[in-house]
């Protein structure tokens, strides 16, 4: 999809910034045309007409403070827009590159605005020529100027049309004098050469002046109008731009709303699931333990075998439901201040009779400082038990389980180091896979769902952690987490 | 320890009468209730020696309810009697969010004025052990 039109502001924008420079620039001028009059007026032997010179200055000065003040209007002005009709003057003078924007209006009036100045400027510099020895005064060239402005700010054909009302003001002035048709105010003395009063030696320079005018409406037109094409150009592609980043945006966010709806889905199914099968394993088990009186040996089997598959299903729903909540879990769900320590100690007294039927010994090594981390309790519950539950598991008896818990340099850091069966180097990669059981762990443990780990690894991601296992076959394995410490928690 | 009178509150029918098998094979009195009205009810009438009661009824967090409706009871009987609360392990936390959840503890968590929790899914076994557990606490308290 392509956008042709580039926006409002950006073509606006830059037109107004034009404006704001060319009126900065005549404050400029009224400077030197005040220091041109004084230079003049000290400096030069003749006698300079002060009064119609420092009234035209005067009329320059009045003029550019109207056009500030229309430009702070033009830049506080924010209503208004949309398309409009624009008149043919507009339509005259708004260059091509910067027509059909999504506010032509708004850009039209900015060049009429622009338009007005050029023309006024060259009436008041047709004065000034007038007033300060006419043909004779260098100062003619000053026309070119504002040519190359217009050819800045206007259309080619208006560009050409300002050449030509300087060159006929230029012409006016000069011809009327040369015919004494208006008074040559000159300077006199060695300036005044007497050139303006010899139709050959004013028609020369006329026409030298003429074709320097339209040769710089011209150039001026040509790089003007390349620079607008390129300008637009880059207009229309960063507005796609931005187009396309939004619509990417929208269509990331409708995809995660997606997601999040069908992750809540099935939590649903798996709460559902998770709870009926709970019931049948605890059914099960009362029947398979012999609270429902004796069962021949054939069906105690088979009921044996059924609640050992319910308890593995209600086991992985279970886990199911974790991994789901643990990659989903809002933001502010993940505010809590937990002190990692509360959280090893719950976990290792929740797990200790098992780790005694397993003949496993579990110690706990924590600093007496807080380990504070921010974040969701229930998942960082889950992953230390997970951790925990996973050492204790694929240790053999008589083996060793050490859970740390570390804080400082703004880190938390937990770790479980046990002396178990080890993970095969191949199968490290994959570990964190959802699933996936390495050979040597199915052949240890029968039971297990293979999410443990990747619930782990959801619930470090989702906390800005690091997780990271070391491990040896046969000697033993240690995870370590990493989390940012919670800035703000309280010191011990 | 045999003979005391237990109430089993849950909506799930079929889990009450799992635990109805393995509480009556031990000696134990089985009641059971459905929902929260009815617990409270026949905790009312029947005054048993403990109470378990489901965290998760219909009616969302029906458990909690019941659980402070009773321990703000006048009646000093429904502030001792002693209480299981079961809930699915990864609900504990649930409690955090629990309005009246009650002071907080050293872990920062609020806690239940309960005498213990029974992770879903229950075995008969944790069931059984669970139960003894929260009787002997009572009998020592007096």
């Amino acid at each position: 999809m392509t956008h042709q039109r580039p926006t409002r502001y950006a073509v606006e924008v830059a037109l107004i910034a034009r404006l704001g420079w060319l009126i900065r620039l005549r404050w400029l001028a009224v400077v030197g045309f005040a220091a041109y009059i004084e230079v003049a007026r000290w400096l030069l032997p003749v006698p300079v007409a002060l009064g119609p010179l420092y009234g035209a200055l005067a009329a320059l000065a009045v003029c550019n403070g109207v056009y500030h003040l229309v430009f702070l209007w033009f830049l506080r002005d924010s209503g208004h827009r949309g398309p409009g009709r624009v008149g043919p003057f507009a339509r005259f003078c708004l260059p091509q590159e910067i027509r059909d924007t999504e506010s032509e209006q708004e850009v039209a009036r900015a060049t009429i605005f622009a338009a007005v100045q050029i023309i006024i400027d060259l009436v008041l510099l047709a004065a000034v020529l007038h007033f300060s020895g006419g043909i004779e005064n260098p100062v003619r060239y000053f026309f070119i100027f504002h040519v190359i402005l217009a050819s800045l700010l206007l259309a080619r054909r208006a560009t050409f049309a300002a050449a030509t009302l300087g060159f006929l003001l230029i012409a006016a002035v000069s011809l009327g004098e040369c015919f004494g048709i208006i008074p040559h105010i000159g300077f006199g003395g060695p300036w005044s050469e007497g050139a303006y009063k010899v139709p050959a030696m004013v028609g020369e320079r006329l026409s030298l002046l003429g074709i320097t005018l339209y040769i710089a409406a011209y150039l001026g037109g040509t790089v003007a109008g390349h620079l607008r094409k390129h300008e637009r150009e880059v207009m229309v592609l960063t507005d796609n731009l931005a187009r396309e980043a939004e619509e990417l945006e929208v269509a990331l966010r409708r995809e995660r709303e997606l997601e999040q709806s069908k992750s809540r889905y099935m939590r649903r199914v798996a709460h559902e699931l998770r709870g009926r099968l709970g019931t049948i394993h605890t059914a099960l088990g009362t029947v398979a333990r012999g609270f429902a009186g004796s069962l021949p040996p054939a069906a105690q089997d088979l009921v044996d075998r059924s609640a050992v598959r319910a308890g593995e299903l209600a086991e992985m729903t279970s886990d199911l439901l974790a991994l789901s909540r643990a990659r989903e879990v809002e933001p502010v769900a993940l505010t809590a201040l937990v002190d990692l320590r509360a959280v090893v100690n719950e976990v290792a007294d929740e797990l200790s009779s098992h780790a005694r039927e397993s003949a496993v010994t579990v110690e706990v090594q924590e600093a007496p400082e807080p380990a504070i981390v921010r974040g969701d309790p229930e998942g960082l519950g889950q992953l230390v038990r997970n951790l925990v539950a996973n050492a204790v598991r694929y240790t053999p008896g008589g083996g060793r389980v050490v859970i740390r818990v570390m804080s400082g340099a703004g880190e938390v850091c937990f770790e479980v180091s046990d002396t178990g069966i080890g993970i095969p180097e191949d199968a490290l990669s994959h570990i964190w896979d959802e699933f996936y059981r390495a050979k040597n762990a199915r052949e240890h443990a029968r039971d297990g769902t293979g999410l443990g780990m990747a619930i782990v690894k959801a619930v470090v991601e989702r906390h800005g952690g690091l997780v990271t296992l070391a491990s040896e076959v046969g000697k033993g394995t240690t995870a370590k987490v990493v989390f940012p410490a919670a800035a703000g928690a309280p010191e011990a | 320890m045999s003979g005391e009178r237990i109430l089993v509150i849950d909506d799930d029918h079929d889990l009450v009468a799992a635990a109805r098998v393995v509480l009556e094979g031990r000696g134990y009195v089985v009641t059971a209730a459905y929902d929260r009205d009815e617990g409270l009810a026949t905790a009312k009438a029947e005054r048993p020696d403990l109470i378990i009661v489901d965290v998760m009824m219909p009616n969302a967090t029906e458990g909690f309810d019941f659980v402070w409706q009773l321990r703000r009871s006048e009646d000093e009987y429904f502030r001792r009697v002693p209480l299981v609360v079961m809930t699915a392990i990864r609900e504990r936390t649930g409690l955090g969010f629990y309005p009246e959840g009650g002071e907080k503890t050293a872990k920062g968590e609020p806690t239940l004025p309960v005498q213990g929790f029974l992770h879903k899914p229950v075995s008969p076994e944790q069931l059984l052990e669970r139960v003894r557990l929260a009787l002997v606490e009572a009998w020592r308290k007096g």
